[in-house]
């Protein structure tokens, strides 16, 4: 298998930011590895076509952001089918009215989810990546200051959302809240 | 709210974005400012509570190598059995038109025999390919 040295290299170094990448999209381990493999297979089969105009990094993260994009619209078209069996949407919402409201992080999860899906990628790739700007440019490809403006639109959503809560009376986190 | 100046200041102060000299500014007008203060406090705790909620898995110890045989398989050769088909097909037509031909000259034990061991040959030669080829 030619090129198989090149490749391992390449799982080493990108593996674990694919990895992230996928998970910043589905939020489930198994699943992320899944479509972080499907990736890497993607760029085993082209890998005899990269001829080096795009730097490796760019090259990769194309191709995984593309990947993850597909998934996300197959995901979506067949949730969309599958919810629209009434016993699977009710199933599906027992399920989020018995994980609701248990615990901070859940909590927080739960308003990630409520803010645009740009700014919660933003954020949520900061925070795998090691809270690095640079890390986070790369992968979205955006420039270091749209990620910044996207992570700060992000944190400023969040905290409105916060205040939402706290005078529904709902509090996420306490010391937040008391504060917001 | 905090001063708007400020704000997005703070922010970047919280994810350690800011350069030495502009931490220090940000720092000097927080010790001045309640409503910058104020504000400071709860980004850092947001971004506690963002760290906590987010957290930062690692794939497992086996996900290099699970690519690494998911490639190994896909760069197989894939097996093609239309060769073998068609052979097999070639020599039974061949086969039984011989048959029709010889029958007439052999009596039907002998006829029988010559089945026999034409099946046997064309069996060993289909096994022996099939194994040569990786099929």
């Amino acid at each position: 298998m030619a090129g198989v040295g090149r490749f391992e290299q390449l799982v080493d170094e990108y593996g674990a930011k694919v990895f992230r990448l996928a998970y910043s999209l589905l939020g489930e381990r198994a699943a992320a590895e899944d479509l972080a493999q499907e990736v890497f297979l993607r760029i085993w089969k082209g890998l005899p076509g990269y001829r080096g105009e795009a730097s490796l990094a760019t090259w990769v993260f194309a191709i995984a952001r593309n990947t993850c994009l597909s998934h996300r619209r197959r995901e979506a078209s067949r949730r969309a089918a599958s919810l629209d069996v009434p016993e699977v949407r009710a199933a599906a919402e027992s399920l989020h009215a018995r994980t609701d409201g248990h615990g901070a992080a859940l909590e927080m999860r739960d308003l990630l989810g409520r803010i645009p899906e740009k700014y919660r990628r933003a954020l949520t790739l900061f925070y795998l990546e090691d809270r690095s700007y640079e890390q986070v440019a790369m992968i979205l490809d955006l420039p270091m200051g749209t990620v910044k403006t996207y992570l700060h639109r992000g944190k400023k959503e969040l905290g409105a959302l916060l205040e939402a809560r706290q005078k529904e009376g709902a509090p996420l986190c306490p010391a937040l809240h008391s504060k917001t | 709210m905090p001063c708007p100046a400020f704000e997005d200041l703070i922010l970047e102060y919280c994810e350690d974005g800011l350069a030495a000299a502009e931490r220090g500014r940000v720092e000097a007008h927080v010790a001045e400012c309640p409503a910058c203060r104020a504000f400071l406090e709860v980004q850092r705790e947001l971004d506690a509570a963002l760290r906590e909620a987010i957290g930062r898995p690692e794939p497992s110890a086996a996900f290099g190598e699970r690519i690494l045989r998911r490639v190994a398989r896909e760069a197989e050769p894939r097996r093609n059995w239309v060769p073998l088909i068609l052979d097999a097909v070639g020599f039974s037509a061949i086969a039984a038109l011989g048959s029709v031909v010889i029958q007439a000259w052999l009596s039907p034990a002998q006829f029988a025999w010559l089945m026999m061991g034409a099946s046997a040959t064309f069996l060993w030669w289909m096994s022996w390919r099939s194994l040569r080829e990786g099929l």
